[in-house]
């Protein structure tokens, strides 16, 4: 069993009737791979769900029905729920100060707690782990970070940029 | 953390009376008249328990419910009446409730002041689960909540008899 | 010496026979009856009558043959020529019948038909028959004596007969009056009615024919009505007495023989007999047989006109509704009367020469009497008095009905609206008084005459909350089903309820209710009476100020099909001046409760078929027993 890791921003696409929402189903659906977020995507996926709808111009039905499929992926476990805790704090400040002042990107908390979260369980279950972004900051940071790519394989799930692969 | 209640009554003397003995225990309480107010207040506002009195002009207490729960899926209820036959007790319409709505109590009126706390305190000392796909499990049962459903309940809340 | 007067002799004119024949039968259908009566006179045992309507091709004919005695040339010259004669009349009958004619004129009924008659007729023993050629235009000549018209006849061999056969054939031609199917329809529902259908003459048959048409033809039947709302039947015995008997009512519980009445009137019609069919609701033709309406009298089988027909209103039913306009609780569409006399036994029941009514007799005048009085109005009021009753009583009774429902109905659903109503004030008071206690204990408040008052408060709103589900009980018709209970469950959820009141009064509570103790009662019923009478005791224990330990023994026993709750208290008893109205309302006007409880109690048990009483003792106490009825069983 491989296991896969979401950050807010990839998952999102599973809802919003994107076109890379086949991307990321084809890992969420396939039974040989788990798929975690951390509970902070419980939060945030309501402001990304929220932003869809915006720039979609769809309403609070639409809205409901996407938060709606969010929950029922967790309630029937197709999707798991990492629970962050103090020492994903900690490490997510850590991460915050190398990414965001050394090496000077524009790095969110959240993000930073949610990858802290996704190194959490792969040292957990000593496995690699896949990570799966579509913030292009947020990959390219860690992708610098070896205490993140010795743990995990990272993978932007939208074109690369700048010659830079998808995948490392 | 303190806990914040919706009463919904139709009967302002009633309403007040409940504000004011909540209030006295400490929690933060919201009142309306009317489903629609409810209603507006759960959009702006989140709530950890609901009290409503089943009957109530336009929309009843139980399809009311039906609605909160799918804009808040975790919020507690304790439904109160004068309307049902007094002579069926609370636990059995408790019961019936909790099958039908997944209302979390009944309390028949007049109630008194101290039952009514026990309820309150006694919902709002369960801890929700600390697995989030029970929680899920649970928002999403409340989201799929019929409106129908509700109604056909309201009409056999109606005709509850005593348990022999 | 005296003279000896000269004599004469009455002669009659040839058109007589107008005046006896055609002019006399107003109807043809009658006419053929008459003849048909005939045949049934000779010993026939069928008669065929079959009518040839006109066409272009031949003239219409109608033919009526039967198998009767037939007659030889000396019974045609001595009973068929002589006007008036009637061999029947003699008291001869042919075999073991009762004739039905003895005017001797019937034979002349031919002329109503058509102005042509052919006789031929054979006796069983003769050879050839004897054909007889009238016509009846010849007697049409006033001046000519009856005596001096002849007609012609010959023997010849009658084709219709073989050799040893009787019987007689009359050939009808020259026909007065067109006939069309409506006619031999007519015909034909006059000869179904022309036999009693329950007392049909044996061995006799009639079939009509129609030449060219099926649907017309076919035997005359007369099916007997077999069921009806009522079937009364009757019959005259000596000395007057009129038998009844209702062989069925709407009612079952009607005793069908009924005491047999005297009418004096009524001795010289013994052995007449009927029955009487009534129909509360208008009839189906199948429910029928095609009978019409009426009360019909039978002469030996033979239906006497015009009784029973629409015209003749004969016994004033008809007449009896229209001047109750409309209100009369017989409705003349919906009676089937059969009513027979016999010729030998009521010899003074003679029909007029026309045969269209009875002659005015004293026999005439007791069996109207008779009919009407002691069958008709007797049948009116069984009709009246309780088997059922009359649309428009019925009407009003559902209406009342109606009324009393729609009014408990509104009762129920105001008093559920103002049980709702009455709850909401009560439940800001009780939630309020909570409240002012809650704040008050705040503000270290904490005074014993404020916490009294709030539980007063609470009580009192408890009590009040009770009576309104009373109310609501009573009013929702819940304390009137019975269904299978737990007595002893129930005795102990409602003391558990008083509890509280029990222990603030310091009172002992004993319960003596076996483990459990099935009943078929009602069950608000039950907790209302057990509620009133522990509350009772509680009060009355509330009162004692004596310092004695303050008592109450409640216990359930079963007895048969009773059931018995006995609530015992060691308060000072109840006071002689309210003993005789203690279950009276409002017997007392003491805070103890012995209000409308007690009252209202008694009132309910007693409907289940209960009861409440009581035994007490000054200074010592009371004891209160209620009865309850197992539904199942019933109060010795």
């Amino acid at each position: 069993m491989s296991l896969h890791f979401f950050d807010t921003c990839a998952i999102k696409h599973r809802y919003i009737g994107s076109p890379h929402a086949r991307q990321v189903d084809r890992v969420v659906l396939d039974k040989k791979i788990e798929s975690y977020i951390a509970d902070l995507t419980v939060l945030e996926i309501c402001s990304a769900l929220g932003g869809a709808c915006r720039t979609q111009k769809k309403g609070v039905k639409e809205y409901d029905a996407m938060d709606h499929r969010f929950l029922t992926d967790i309630a029937d476990g197709t999707i798991k729920v990492r629970p962050t805790n103090k020492l994903n704090v900690i490490r997510a400040r850590s991460l915050l100060r190398y990414g965001g002042v050394i090496k000077g990107r524009n790095l969110g908390s959240g993000d930073a707690l949610i990858a802290s979260c996704c190194l959490d369980l792969a040292h957990d279950k000593k496995e690699r782990i896949t990570f799966n972004t579509a913030d292009w900051n947020l990959y390219r940071i860690l992708r610098e970070i070896d205490a993140f790519t010795a743990a995990m394989t990272l993978q932007f799930i939208l074109p690369p940029k700048h010659g830079i692969p998808a995948r490392t | 953390m303190t806990s914040r209640i919706l009463i919904v009554d139709d009967e302002t003397i009633v309403l007040g009376s409940f504000e004011r003995a909540l209030t006295l225990e400490g929690y933060a309480t919201w009142v309306a008249t009317n489903s629609q107010e409810a209603l507006k207040l759960c959009q702006e506002n989140s709530f950890d328990l609901v009290i409503l009195d089943f009957i109530m002009p336009g929309m009843d207490g139980l399809e009311l419910l039906t609605r909160i729960r799918k804009q808040q899926p975790l919020v507690r209820s304790i439904v109160i009446s004068g309307k049902i036959d007094t002579g069926v007790e609370e636990s059995q319409v408790s019961k019936s409730l909790g099958q039908w709505v997944e209302a979390d109590a009944y309390l028949h009126k007049p109630v008194s002041a101290t039952k009514l706390k026990e309820a309150v305190a006694s919902l709002l000392s369960e801890q929700l689960p600390d697995d989030w796909q029970v929680i899920a499990r649970k928002a999403v049962k409340g989201q799929e909540f019929k409106i129908k459903n509700a109604k056909a309940a309201s009409k056999n809340l109606k005709i509850l008899k005593r348990k022999k | 010496m005296a003279d000896q007067p000269d004599k004469l002799t009455f002669e009659a004119s040839a058109y007589l026979q107008t005046l006896i024949g055609r002019d006399l039968f107003r109807s043809q259908d009658l006419a053929i009856v008459e003849l048909v009566k005939n045949s049934y006179d000779s010993g026939a045992r069928s008669v065929r009558i079959v009518i040839s309507l006109p066409s272009e091709k031949r003239p219409g004919s109608i033919e009526i043959t039967d198998d009767g005695s037939g007659m030889d040339l000396s019974k045609l010259q001595q009973l068929f020529m002589v006007a008036g004669y009637s061999e029947t009349g003699q008291g001869s009958t042919g075999g073991n019948r009762i004739p039905t004619g003895e005017k001797g004129i019937g034979r002349f009924a031919s002329d109503r038909l058509g102005s042509r008659l052919t006789v031929e007729t054979k006796t069983a023993g003769s050879r050839e028959g004897i054909v007889v050629e009238i016509d009846w235009t010849l007697f049409n000549a006033r001046k000519k004596r009856f005596n001096e018209i002849s007609v012609p006849f010959y023997r010849r061999t009658l084709q219709f007969l073989n050799k040893g056969q009787s019987g007689t054939r009359l050939t009808i031609t020259q026909i007065r009056e067109e006939w069309a199917s409506s006619t031999v329809e007519s015909l034909r529902s006059t000869l179904s009615q022309l036999l009693n259908p329950f007392e049909k003459p044996s061995n006799f048959i009639i079939n009509l024919d129609v030449t060219g048409s099926t649907t017309l033809s076919g035997p005359i039947v007369s099916t007997p009505i077999e069921s009806a709302d009522f079937d009364l039947r009757f019959k005259v015995k000596r000395g007057g007495t009129i038998e009844r008997e209702l062989r069925k009512t709407p009612s079952k519980s009607i005793n069908p023989r009924l005491e047999p009445t005297v009418d004096p009137a009524a001795t010289i019609l013994k052995g007449l007999h009927g029955r009487i069919y009534y129909f509360l609701k208008r009839p189906a033709k199948d429910q029928v047989h095609g009978h019409s309406p009426g009360v019909f009298l039978y002469r030996d089988g033979f239906r006497i006109e015009p009784f029973g027909s629409s015209a003749a209103d004969w016994l004033g039913i008809g007449e009896k509704r229209a001047k109750r306009a409309g209100h009369a609780h017989i409705v003349p569409s919906r009676l089937f009367g059969f009513v027979s006399i016999s010729r030998r036994k009521h010899g003074g029941l003679k029909d007029t020469t026309s045969r269209e009514a009875l002659l005015d007799t004293a026999e005439a005048r007791a069996l109207v009497h008779l009919l009407k009085k002691g069958i008709i109005d007797f049948l009116e009021e069984q009709i009246r008095t309780g088997i059922a009753m009359p649309r428009w009583e019925e009407s009003r009774a559902r209406k009342a009905t109606e009324l009393q429902k729609a009014r408990f109905q509104a009762l129920n659903v105001m008093s559920s609206g103002v049980a709702h109503e009455l709850r909401q004030p009560l439940q800001a008071i009780r939630m309020e008084a909570g409240n002012i206690a809650t704040r008050l204990r705040q503000l270290a408040i904490d005074d014993p005459i404020i916490r009294a008052a709030a539980r007063c408060i609470d009580t009192s709103i408890e009590r009040i909350d009770q009576r309104i589900q009373l109310i609501s009980a009573l009013t929702g018709g819940k304390l009137d089903a019975n269904e299978r209970v737990d007595m002893a469950l129930i005795v102990q959820e409602e003391c558990t309820l008083l509890e509280r009141r029990i222990q603030e009064n310091n009172i002992d509570l004993t319960l003596e209710v076996p483990k459990d103790q099935d009943a078929n009662v009602s069950d608000p019923l039950v907790r209302m009476v057990v509620k009133n009478m522990v509350e009772n005791a509680v009060n009355a224990l509330a009162e004692v100020k004596d310092g004695r330990q303050r008592r109450v023994a409640v216990g359930l026993s079963k007895k048969g099909f009773k059931h018995l709750l006995k609530v015992k208290d060691n308060a000072m008893g109840i006071p002689a001046e309210i003993q005789p109205r203690i279950f009276a309302r409002f017997a007392t006007d003491t805070t103890g409760g012995m209000g409308v409880g007690l009252y209202v109690c008694q009132l309910l048990l007693k409907s289940h078929g209960g009861e409440i009483s009581f035994q007490t003792k000054d200074r010592v106490g009371s004891e209160f027993t209620a009865t309850f009825v197992d539904e199942e069983g019933s109060i010795d």
